[in-house]
């Protein structure tokens, strides 16, 4: 047994140590929201925070978490989460939203940090994240806006 | 899901009658206009209730959408074309696949006689029959109202899953669907025209399932649990068309998590009760001639992420490995 501290809950996990800890929460944990892309950190897909910084779940091992916080896009909550998904809502930014679990975490995390993130920094922070519709445009343009509203 | 299809009754077209209407489509292919429609409507005696359109006692509106939805929106399109004539509240309205019946789902811009989605033509194929069945739908709904409240049908309101009568009757369409199930299916079935319509290409008709997909709840194909499914993986073959020689999962079968390794005409399936089982199953090495290389062996990633790497040993002993047989050359010309 494994213990994590996942979206504010203690978990025992029933897992070998070098079990991903992408599949940790997908089969183990039954929390479907973080998605499988390519299994080799290529695609941000399984994007989670760890004591809230984004890391690519499918390359961590749930026997490295340790005591870090984990979050993922079903515990994601406070001012800025919900300002990102209310805009990301708004503007529409999904087309068929397999990639969008991880845009929003990296997002988070992003405006997180940097309050007034401009095109640069959006491009830095997000580069790890593809997105096969092309939803490139309107992610940048709803992290703006959101940047905005929480400046507000 | 199809099993819910599965428990609609059948709409029964004849077979002749889906002969002919077949055989009308293949002398009069017009693209996106299926001049035997409004036949098949009448004669699949059509339920547009139950074909294309659901309503429930609840007010819950499903639409039974031929085509599949992969990403391209096609669910939510086909929901505005049939919610424009039947106009019920977005909120009430869910989209289902409909499966099994090319009397009712094929696709009409490929000739009507299988179900497809591709090339572009979801809306095209749809553009018709979904609007009809929302308009079909409504006529039967106001019928059912004007019968049961003795006033005629033209004085009746029909909007946002509302029936109202200027003398204070009113009934949801969930209410009136058990009795405009009983009417008789309108043999003509007028459309609204081009400016009035209050949906189609209106921006302020939002995709129904966005919210959905910022907040992880949106489920797709790889995110359905049923009980007691397993997970498989495939070891491909690592040239294009070659088969399974031969293969050794003995040591892949000791693992904890796999439930069996077998052959398929495409390769090697591993099969496991959950993914990470299946995926270290996979881990095969090069044995004998074998070109697979192990999927771990992937080049270190240029990903900003400071994730801790995943554990693996740097040569994964081989769980499986695989012998193929080299594709067989193209028949001389």
């Amino acid at each position: 047994m494994i213990t994590v501290n996942i979206n504010g809950t203690v978990r025992e996990v029933d897992a070998d140590p070098d079990m991903p800890l992408l599949w940790a929460i997908r089969d183990v944990l039954a929390m479907t929201g973080t998605k499988f892309g390519c299994g080799m950190a290529q695609c941000g897909a399984c994007t989670v925070h760890m004591d809230g910084q984004p890391i690519r779940s499918c390359q961590t091992a749930i026997g490295d978490v340790g005591a870090a916080k984990i979050t993922t896009i079903e515990g994601i909550g406070g001012k800025v989460a919900e300002t990102v998904q209310a805009v990301w809502a708004e503007l529409d930014v999904p087309q068929c939203g397999y990639c969008q679990s991880g845009q929003i975490m990296s997002a988070v995390a992003l405006l997180s940090e940097n309050r007034k993130p401009a095109d640069g920094d959006i491009d830095a922070a997000m580069s790890g994240n593809l997105c096969r519709c092309a939803t490139y445009h309107r992610i940048r343009g709803a992290i703006h806006e959101a940047a905005r509203r929480l400046e507000a | 899901m199809l099993n819910i299809i599965k428990t609609l009754p059948n709409p029964k077209p004849s077979r002749r009658q889906f002969v002919l209407a077949a055989a009308a489509i293949g002398a009069t292919l017009v693209v996106g206009f299926r001049p035997t429609f409004s036949r098949a409507a009448t004669t699949a005696a059509a339920q547009p209730l139950e074909a294309y359109i659901r309503i429930a006692p609840d007010n819950k509106v499903t639409i039974l959408s031929s085509q599949f939805d992969m990403g391209q929106g096609a669910y939510f399109g086909i929901a505005t074309l049939a919610n424009e004539e039947l106009d019920a509240e977005w909120a009430d309205i869910t989209v289902e696949g409909g499966a099994g019946n090319p009397a009712f789902y094929g696709n009409l811009a490929f000739g009507g006689e299988f179900q497809l989605t591709g090339g572009s033509s979801s809306m095209t194929s749809s553009w018709e029959r979904y609007r009809k069945a929302g308009a079909a739908a409504r006529m039967m709904l106001v019928s059912a109202a004007a019968a049961a409240w003795n006033v005629p049908a033209n004085e009746i309101k029909a909007e946002k899953g509302k029936l109202s009568h200027a003398s204070g009757k009113s009934a949801t369409y969930g209410e009136m669907a058990g009795a405009a199930a009983t009417v008789a299916v309108p043999a003509d079935v007028p459309l609204k025209s081009k400016d009035q319509w209050t949906q189609i290409g209106k921006a302020d008709v939002r995709r129904y399932d966005t919210k959905a997909k910022t907040n992880g709840t949106h489920q797709f194909t790889i995110d359905v649990k049923l009980p007691g499914m397993k997970t498989a993986v495939m070891i491909h073959p690592p040239l294009f068309g070659a088969t399974v020689k031969s293969f050794d999962a003995s040591k892949a079968k000791a693992m904890k998590g796999i439930v069996d390794v077998v052959a398929t005409p495409r390769g090697v399936a591993v099969v496991a009760d959950y993914m990470w089982a299946a995926i270290k199953g996979r881990e095969v090495s090069p044995s004998n001639g074998t070109t697979l290389k192990p999927r771990s062996a992937v080049p270190p990633t240029s990903s900003p992420s400071t994730a801790p790497r995943r554990r693996s040993p740097a040569k994964p002993s081989p769980a499986t490995t695989a012998m193929w047989r080299r594709p067989s050359p193209p028949p001389p010309r």
